[in-house]
């Protein structure tokens, strides 16, 4: 691993001219055909700029899916957790990153960033749905590339490509797709405790208790893929936290995100410049009718 | 297809946004007019599907005899219309451009809907024509969604417009024995279920493929799928739309400036 | 510090344990991320508490209005029990403080007459081992972001506690009487007007108690929440809440950074 990479063009880079630029348009040049053909993104053209600056080029759209069983039954009101829906959320999940990983490995890339992460829980089934871009170090036309990290297999990315470069400028380069679910049956209240609880200002210790244990054993469980992928830490996790739409005595908690490593020295701050944009509108007045 | 735009050689109209226009006027590319291209038509009813080869799963019951083992493959009638309308649509608006003397289309829009009933597709491309003085016309019209200073961003990396782009795939999963096993929930937790799997990957991989083969440019940016899954005579339809812009390199990508980080202090 | 406060399940344990030994997870975006860096902290885990609390009924009485102080109570106890453990987590993880707390409250079908009070947030830590609990020895707690936190660093001050106070209200019907004698004429709705005030009069003064009790300078980022949750609309309970904060010690004269004023030219 290469230390981190000094900002790209340099202090001193000047912006081409705008007339060349129509030139080039106007010319109608086209450069031979580069190794691997043409390319594919779900990238903004923004986005795309914002790549070139840590010296990354976008590749291919990929994609991974996985669907997967659930047993019948089990969402029939019990106690306790659903570990069916657990069991095939983490499977899918797998599959789906399996897939998306192979194919940025056969496009040659680097990661796959901007990951969609679609999870959709069924009777029946667990589908998800994992959508990004697969990137790639370009060489110039010295050859040299300006991509500083190393990665043996593609990393997956669910931060958008500006986020990325913002985050490896500092010197955070990200590992994996990380998750931790849980699903849980709201446990049942016999008829004599609801009665005497009825006029009091108290505490449902057993309600607590099982949402509390749901929701720590979730974001254990992601926790321990941190580790496992190597990574040290995470930021911008989502969070999922709701009744299940079709059964709802069972509540449904999923967190995930992606792992992140430092692999720089250390922390980069970068230099803010602190602005206050005058774009207030005129307030103007505004009459309507009282009908 | 009439041309609107006849008899006026020097005034212009444009859909260009003030910014865009003096980035445009800047580059040396001057607008010419508004030029759109439009298409409306009726699909036939798609009952006389056809449909593409497909791939078969293994039998899952224990019934012998011909039954229904299900597959997954590609139903086009829906999938060609619709590309084809926008083929159309899209060519007249170039036509409108290459009269008024344009080299290309800049800041187009796209407009798709069903006018009277799911059976019918109305497409609609509208942008501003521009030619870039001193230069000459090129082979095929170019088009781009984006306009301006994001224009010539784009030409600074070292790419050139080629084509704004639209496919669609529609994948049929129909149902039979291993879905009836797999899909119900009575094979037990964490089986994987491969029809629906693989019907979903069809889509996909086929909107992508027909989108950087059908049309000018060798590279496709700026994707957006949209994929709906519904239900019919218990087969399960899985459609995928994609919108995209195709570019072809012009030269071998060179570093940018990295942009200014600020954090402003209004809400 | 790897003993488990009684009050948090035993799951809670195992992970912030592994929090404590380097790893970190937090809800902050990337750009919030950078700033909390660059204020000298480093996150150190998603800390959260939550309590499912059942509140007694309480009915008020048709023609005054009055705080329905049961339900003032049980919002507080509730809302408290909740921040309480997310306190204990970061605690636990021998925090400074805690970040962009969430404060929600979800109501189940299941959970006739009770809501389920969830505290989330950023448990962080000063990079150099100066401690920034507050008066009380307690990690601080807030509901800034990212950005808020950085830019109020800047100023020299730092958040002591998320202080809140709260008040349900019942709001008199007018009576028949006094209602057909005020037709026809323009007249405030004093009944209205006086409860208003009153309950929002009550939410603030509990608020500012709070931060009296910190020994703070001040209170920012003040907001009042009107719900009426699940009670019809003449209960509301009136929620106030804001970041008490104070000077640093040894930051006098510390002066903000200028901005520098632009515009922007984006539509």
């Amino acid at each position: 691993m290469t230390t981190a990479a000094e900002p790209l063009g340099g202090t001193g880079h000047q912006e081409t001219d705008l007339r060349q630029l129509g030139q080039a348009l106007g010319a109608g040049e086209r450069a031979p055909a580069t190794s691997g053909g043409g390319t594919t993104s779900d990238l903004s053209l923004d986005e795309i700029l914002l790549l070139h600056s840590v010296g990354l080029e976008p590749v291919q759209v990929v994609f991974g899916i996985g669907v997967i069983s659930i047993l019948t039954g089990v969402w029939n009101w019990a106690t306790g957790p659903v570990t069916d829906a657990h069991d095939a959320f983490q499977r899918a999940f797998e599959e789906a990153k399996e897939t998306i990983r192979s194919q940025a490995h056969a496009a040659g890339a680097v990661g796959v960033l901007g990951v969609e992460v679609e999870m959709q829980v069924s009777y029946h089934r667990y589908t998800v749905v994992v959508t990004g871009t697969a990137v790639r170090a370009f060489t110039d036309d010295t050859g040299h590339s300006h991509f500083a990290a190393t990665y043996h297999s593609p990393f997956l990315c669910d931060l958008s490509a500006r986020d990325f470069v913002v985050l490896s400028s500092a010197g955070w380069y990200p590992l994996d797709l990380v998750a931790g679910a849980s699903y849980v049956h709201a446990p049942r209240r016999t008829l004599g405790t609801a009665m005497s609880q009825s006029t009091q200002n108290v505490e449902l210790t057993n309600y607590t208790e099982t949402l509390y244990q749901a929701r720590e054993a979730a974001m254990e469980e992601m926790q321990s893929h941190i580790i496992q992928a190597g990574g040290t830490g995470l930021v911008d996790a989502k969070v999922i936290d709701r009744p299940v739409h079709f059964a709802h005595h069972v509540v449904e908690f999923v967190c995930y995100g992606t792992a992140i490593k430092m692999l720089a020295k250390e922390h980069t701050h970068p230099q803010m410049t602190l602005v206050l944009p005058l774009d207030d509108q005129v307030r103007t007045f505004e009459a309507t009718s009282l009908d | 297809m009439s041309d609107g735009t006849a008899g006026r050689p020097h005034a212009f109209d444009s859909g260009l946004t003030i910014p865009d226009f003096a980035a445009c006027l800047s580059m040396g590319v001057e607008p010419l007019g508004l030029v759109q291209g439009y298409f409306c038509g009726q699909i036939s009813n798609w009952s006389n599907y056809s449909y593409d080869a497909g791939y078969y799963y293994p039998c899952a019951c224990y019934e012998t005899g011909p039954h229904n083992q299900g597959w997954v493959g590609q139903v086009r009638d829906l999938d060609d219309a619709w590309m084809q309308a926008h083929r159309t649509a899209l060519g007249r608006m170039l036509k409108e451009a290459a009269d008024l003397g344009a080299h290309g289309v800049v800041g187009v829009k796209t407009d798709l809907s069903h006018p009277t009933n799911e059976n019918s597709c109305e497409v609609h491309l509208y942008g501003t024509a521009v030619v870039v003085s001193g230069a000459a016309p090129p082979q095929q019209l170019w088009s781009t969604q984006i306009a301006g200073h994001k224009l010539a961003k784009l030409i600074e990396i070292g790419y050139v417009p080629g084509s704004v782009v639209y496919t669609r795939c529609t994948a049929i999963m129909a149902e039979g024995c291993y879905m009836e096993y797999y899909g119900s929930g009575r094979c037990g937790t964490g089986y994987t279920i491969s029809p629906l799997q693989d019907a979903h990957k069809l889509a996909r991989s086929r909107a992508i493929d027909a989108a950087v083969s059908s049309y000018r440019g060798s590279s496709l940016y700026d994707v957006r799928m949209e994929v709906e899954e519904s239900e019919r005579y218990r087969n399960t339809y899985i459609i995928c739309s994609l919108f995209g812009s195709l570019v072809d390199r012009a030269r071998s990508p060179l570093p940018v400036a990295q942009p200014v980080p600020t954090i402003s202090l209004s809400q | 510090m790897s003993t488990v406060p009684s009050d948090l399940p035993k799951d809670a344990g195992a992970r912030l344990e592994e929090l404590e030994h380097g790893l970190f997870t937090s809800d902050l975006s990337v750009n919030e991320f950078l700033l909390v860096k660059q204020v000298g902290f480093h996150p150190l885990g998603l800390v959260m508490g939550s309590s499912i609390y059942h509140i007694g009924l309480q009915k008020g009485n048709w023609g005054s209005s009055q705080e329905l102080t049961k339900l003032t109570a049980a919002m507080y106890d509730a809302r408290e029990l909740a921040m309480n453990r997310m306190e204990e987590e970061a605690d636990q993880l021998g925090a400074d403080g805690v970040v962009g707390v969430r404060l929600d409250v979800n109501f189940y079908e299941w959970g006739h007459d009770s809501a389920e009070f969830i505290a989330v947030g950023t448990a962080v830590k000063a990079e150099d081992g100066t401690s920034y609990r507050n008066k009380l020895g307690k990690p601080f707690t807030s509901d800034l972001s990212g950005q808020d936190f950085w830019t109020l660093a800047q100023t020299g001050y730092m958040p002591q506690a998320l202080v809140m106070g709260t008040c349900v209200y019942h709001i008199a019907h007018r009576g028949i009487g006094q209602a057909l004698g005020q037709m026809g004429q323009n007249r405030e709705l004093e009944n209205f007007t006086q409860a208003m005030y009153d309950a929002r009069e009550l939410a603030m003064k509990r608020m500012q108690d709070e931060a009296n009790n910190l020994s703070a300078t001040g209170v920012v980022g003040m907001r009042l929440e009107e719900k009426s949750h699940q009670w019809g609309d003449h209960t509301i309970e009136f929620l106030s809440l804001g970041t008490a904060v104070a000077r640093r010690a040894g930051a006098e004269g510390v002066a903000p950074p200028r901005p520098t004023a632009i515009i922007t030219f984006d539509n």
